[in-house]
């Protein structure tokens, strides 16, 4: 966390520098300080990749300029140019479509190996040990991967006798996909377990850019690992390719890394740094990411960032309106939610202007986090500290609500830790710590609140959580919280306090049914306290639509997250 | 205190500017570098692709594969028109049926390790025209041109229909759209300064008409850019008849006077209308605009988000200290004076720039 103390800054160190391509142009300056290497200064411009510029250069010089004025004489006149570049505008993540007859435990590996790589899984066409072509219609293939789009292509044969698979998959590619859509011709990675037969390999190689990779293992079996490279390869060919007319031209970069690789990188490092298990949130207009790390595994889930039409420019409109409108305790018509989000589609660098439009935003956000938190794990893995990041989480107006963004979409149960990465400059430095330079990314993070929740599911109304809280100096502050609440205890900002909670009957905080948990260590106390969630796993939400915008408020005000009105108020707030 | 204002997005540039025009499909690029050319020239042709009809010849014709290129009726390349006989069908008491070509087009390949044979349906080329006029500054061939060349480019919120050219003409409020009866021959692209309604869309005459610029549809009528003309709804979708752009979005707003003053001053004035779905690339390309028409930097610029979207104001003075908007978020503060009246104060993060 940020310390308050005096900070040594190393003048004589060179600078390291990151950029972030998304709604806006971000530059970081990393330098050392007291012998750790973090963020000195960070810079913003409007993004000009787009409609009026066409022209990423204008935008990033802007930024470069802003940067070298905030570094002053720590930028000794040295150019800024960025050793990493993340964000969403680079395409992340990139859609793979996999044509195989791998074994079944070989396509998990392929797949597994993919999405470790930056890639998602698009059209997927699987015959387990069998020819492709008793297992699929070639035209079937042909209208998957075209409706997919995906810019890579992963054709992986074992045992293929006679080249058929091969065949038909080459012939497929070549004529019933390439030239069927505007600017749509995919990289195409073959993967083969038997000599290839050159012949249709360079054939496509005429057609398509092709990797051509053995996963013939030692004996006769396959070895999908053995194409870890090139995979890694494509993605990097296929994100500066994709990326290409949103990078400023002639730009230095040495390499491009996806959001996702970036926030798992800087949430292993925070995990390893503290001991602890760590989930970071980020999200975007575009999309949301989980990433999370106990320090020896490292993974990261997306969900959105597709921007291909406008119906896929927004977090709010990949969700179901009446979904997001759940969560929202006003009256909102869903032809506003929808219009709204449409509009921030094409101008996503906005920020709300109305609290109507913050709940929306906020209710999108953390449906949108909670989608991509279920990939890693339902229910995901105890986490000891929650942060939030991107640029809705990282600019909202009180911190507490990205805590309660957070808590809501990771679901918590126990002891948990939130903290908001207020410059919103975790992926670059998780992009550096990709690339193996050494960042402290917990310097940029604030601390926020502590989170007690409970696991279980009991009565509404009843007895479900007492929590005492005995800060260093003053008196101890105890709470009662009934089932389906919650409920928040703040105390003098520079004590430290003890925290002990004491479960219902059929719920858990971490020790076991009923049972009373302390926590080791004592807490600070953050903008947001401790916050107690007595609420249950998973969170219920009223079918009433009045019930349900009680129960909302309930957990806003209680958290002092949201200043709202009554819920029989009609209040709109989005005037479109 | 001075505002930042690289971080205000700019809705219009103009000066020199550089379009990258790309080959959607494969084709043949007919221009070169230092080549001067209009809006609105041919600059390449393209092939699209059409639907591929596949089947399992030697299932079809009870051949090996090695003999399913002799069981094809027609040569491969050769035109074959809708409903005739590729293959015939095989077999004695189980016989397949023949395989009938569904659409013209033509016997693209067979191979011979699968069987396989493919029809490709036959397209007509597509001819691809230069959004402004400049000169070509670069060219890869199979792949794009860059065009550069003096012009006003209007960043535009919501497009949908595709690529059009037309001369510009701004409706008269309050009155049906008259079409000039001298001067130069249309398509036009129609300006229209209020909110977009059915009844807009309904009246323009398709003949005449390459495409729509209207500031905003209301979010009731959102619908009327999804209905289908073909399912013979009364208010068909405007994408399906021209090109539609809005300038600032989905709301009740009118076209800011600054965005008003440069369409009025290109009147008849040959412009290209990019009305993509993709969000930030949708835009009206326009002959570079007289100096006198467009704001003054720093000065002119709209309110992009809120209850107040698509108001103009100017932003004389730099004062911009910090506070919070309606939402809560803080940024700059920047004291706007409405061209309508009265001051309105608004986070700098939520304008744009006119000039």
């Amino acid at each position: 966390m940020a310390d308050a103390g005096r900070v040594t800054i190393d003048i004589g160190s060179s600078l390291i520098h990151a950029a972030e391509i998304g709604p806006a142009v971000r530059l970081a300056a990393f330098g050392a300080t007291d012998g750790q290497r973090r963020l000195l200064a960070m810079a913003e411009a409007a993004s000009t990749y787009a409609a009026p510029h066409f022209d990423p250069r204008v935008g990033f010089e802007d930024a470069r300029g802003e940067l070298a004025s905030k570094l002053g004489v720590l930028a000794d006149g040295e150019q800024v140019e960025p050793a990493v570049i993340t964000g969403g505008a680079l395409g992340n993540p990139i859609k793979a479509s996999v044509i195989s007859n791998l074994h079944t435990d070989d396509e998990l590996r392929l797949t597994d190996l993919l999405r470790a790589n930056g890639f998602e899984i698009g059209a997927e066409m699987h015959a387990p040990n069998k020819r492709l072509i008793r297992q699929f219609d070639p035209e079937e293939i042909a209208r998957n991967l075209l409706v997919a789009q995906s810019p890579l292509v992963v054709i992986a044969l074992a045992k293929d006798q006679g080249w058929e698979s091969l065949s038909l998959s080459v012939d497929v590619l070549k004529y019933a996909v390439e030239g069927r859509l505007p600017r749509y011709s995919p990289a195409i990675a073959v993967l083969h377990s038997d000599d290839p037969h050159t012949g249709l390999i360079s054939s496509l190689a005429d057609t398509f850019e092709v990797f051509d990779v053995s996963i013939k293992s030692q004996g006769d079996g396959v070895d999908v690992m053995a194409a870890r490279g090139e995979i890694a390869s494509a993605y990097q060919t296929l994100v500066l390719d994709h990326g290409a007319s949103r990078l400023p031209l002639g730009l230095n970069v040495e390499s491009a890394v996806p959001t996702g690789a970036a926030l798992a990188a800087a949430a292993r490092q925070i995990a390893v740094n503290g001991g602890i298990s760590v989930a970071v949130l980020h999200v975007e207009p575009w999309g949301a990411v989980a990433a999370y790390s106990d320090g020896s595994q490292a993974f990261a889930e997306t969900f959105g960032s597709d921007r291909n039409s406008a119906a896929e420019g927004h977090i709010g409109l990949l969700l179901p309106i009446e979904q997001i409108l759940e969560w929202v305790p006003v009256v909102i018509p869903e032809t506003a939610a929808r219009a709204y989000f449409l509009n921030r589609a094409w101008r996503p660098w906005l920020v709300p202007e109305t609290p109507a439009e913050l709940l929306l935003d906020h209710a999108a956000a953390h449906l949108a986090l909670r989608e991509a938190v279920r990939s890693i794990g339902d229910p995901a893995p105890a986490v000891d500290l929650i942060v939030c990041t991107g640029r809705t989480l990282a600019t909202v107006p009180r911190l507490v609500q990205a805590a309660l963004c957070g808590i809501n979409a990771y679901l918590p149960t126990g002891y948990c830790q939130v903290a908001v990465d207020k410059p919103g400059v975790l992926a670059m430095s998780g992009a550096l710590l990709a690339l193996g330079i050494e960042i402290a990314p917990e310097a940029s993070l604030v601390h926020v609140a502590t989170c007690v929740a409970c696991d279980g599911i009991a009565k509404i109304g009843s007895p479900a959580l007492a929590v005492e809280v005995k800060p260093e100096e003053g008196e101890t502050v105890s709470r009662s919280v009934s089932f389906g609440s919650m409920d928040r205890i703040t105390w003098d900002s520079s004590a430290s306090a003890e925290v002990r909670a004491w479960p219902g009957s059929k719920l858990d905080v971490g020790g076991g049914r009923s049972r009373a948990t302390a926590l080791r260590n004592e807490i600070r106390r953050g903008e947001g306290g401790l916050i107690i969630d007595a609420r249950g796993r998973p969170i219920g939400l009223p079918d009433d639509a009045t019930r349900r915008r009680a129960a909302l408020l309930q957990w806003f005000q209680s958290t002092d997250s949201y200043a709202l009105p009554s819920p029989e108020l009609e209040w709109g707030g989005v005037e479109y | 205190m001075s505002t930042n204002l690289s971080l205000v997005q700019s809705s219009v540039a103009a000066g020199l500017l550089k379009r990258r025009h790309y080959l959607p499909f494969a084709g043949e690029i007919e221009v070169q570098v230092g080549q001067d050319l209009e809006i609105g020239t041919r600059w390449a042709v393209c092939h699209p692709a059409g639907r591929t009809s596949i089947r399992d010849i030697p299932r079809v014709s009870r051949v090996s594969p090695a003999q399913a290129a002799e069981a094809i009726d027609s040569p491969l390349g050769d035109e074959v028109a809708e409903g005739s006989r590729l293959a015939k069908g095989g077999g004695f008491l189980s016989g397949s049926r023949d395989w009938t070509a569904p659409w013209d087009g033509r016997m693209e390949h067979i191979s011979d390790l699968s069987g396989l044979g493919f029809f490709r349906e036959s397209l007509d080329a597509i001819p691809l025209y230069a959004r402004l006029s400049g000169t070509v500054v670069e060219v890869v061939d199979g792949s794009h041109i860059d065009i550069e060349g003096r012009a006003t480019a209007i960043r535009c919120a919501y497009g949908a229909g595709g690529t059009s050219f037309g001369r510009i003409l701004v409706a008269s409020e309050g009155s049906d759209i008259e079409f000039p009866r001298d001067g130069p021959e249309g398509p036009w692209i129609v300006v229209i300064l209020d909110t977009l309604t059915p009844d807009w869309i309904s009246a323009l005459p398709l003949e005449k008409t390459s495409g729509l610029i209207a500031p905003s549809v209301a979010r009731e009528s959102i619908d009327v850019f999804e209905a289908s003309p073909d399912a013979g709804e009364a208010n068909a979708g405007a994408q399906k008849r021209a090109p539609t752009v809005l300038t600032e979005g989905i709301c009740s707003s009118r076209m800011p006077p600054a965005l008003q003053k440069i369409f009025r001053s290109c009147i008849e004035m040959q412009a290209c209308l990019v009305a993509s779905s993709t969000p930030g690339e949708a835009e009206v390309l326009l002959p570079e605009a007289d100096r006198s028409a467009l704001p003054q930097m720093d000065e002119a610029v709209r309110i992009a988000a809120g209850p107040q979207i698509g108001v103009q104001g100017s932003w004389k003075g730099h004062e911009a200290p910090y506070g919070r908007n309606g939402a809560g978020v803080v940024g700059r503060m920047v004291d706007l004076q409405r061209d309508e009246g009265g001051i309105a104060r608004v986070i700098s993060d939520n304008l744009e720039r006119l000039g």
